[in-house]
């Protein structure tokens, strides 16, 4: 799954760690849904999206392959 | 309270128990089994209690631990708990069968306490090879998330 954390982060010109105290994980997962190494469960895609006021599908891409 | 990031505080709040029945079992199974000997019946078996106690309460700080984890951590905790459950097992039937079948002693000759049996029935043996496993699977499965 291809996510845009990383430049919405980066828009706010938080940290790794600014977004992990924000959405309540360590910062060891927000760098692994950013390198898209782990795809979040639902509740954290959902608080995601909340966060940056978005949809979870404008964050989150499902693969097409 | 357990808190919910890494820290050796945190660490050594879950390992204590561990590390006690280590001790323990260490003491009177591993170095000093003379001593427990001599003891008598109902101190054997208290000191059993004891350390089984001390396993079981570990098991709970544990599952404490775990579960106030993020969903990342816990699945990393878990598949590397359950490597090392498995391979403490398969590792501990193994060498129990090995030396049931007098393998140790064919091929080491007399073990260090002076009888033919190399068995490892003991709560440090076991603690020990948990801990070690669980290392190993620590640096295989959080390679991926570094």
């Amino acid at each position: 799954m291809k996510n845009k954390l990383r430049e919405l982060r980066a828009a706010k010109e938080w940290s790794q760690s600014d977004l992990a105290d924000k959405l309540d994980v360590s910062r060891q997962t927000v760098n692994a849904i950013e390198t898209e190494k782990y795809d979040p469960s639902l509740p954290l895609a959902f608080k995601v999206a909340r966060l940056f006021k978005s949809k979870i599908e404008d964050i989150f891409e499902l693969d097409k392959d | 309270m357990i808190s919910k990031h890494f820290s050796w505080r945190t660490a050594w709040k879950v390992a204590r128990w561990w590390l006690a029945a280590l001790v323990i079992s260490a003491f009177f199974d591993v170095f000093f089994p003379d001593i427990k000997k001599q003891m008598s019946w109902g101190w054997r078996v208290t000191i059993v209690f004891v350390e089984f106690l001390s396993v079981l309460l570990f098991v709970f700080d544990a599952i404490k631990f775990i579960r106030k984890m993020d969903e990342l951590q816990r699945l990393l905790t878990l598949t590397i708990f359950l490597f090392a459950v498995s391979a403490t097992l398969i590792f501990f039937l193994l060498w129990e069968c090995l030396d049931r079948e007098k393998f140790f002693y064919h091929v080491f000759g007399i073990s260090p306490d002076g009888t033919i049996g190399w068995g490892i029935c003991s709560v440090a043996h076991v603690n020990m090879l948990f801990g070690g496993f669980y290392g190993v699977g620590f640096l295989i499965f959080n390679r991926r998330y570094k």
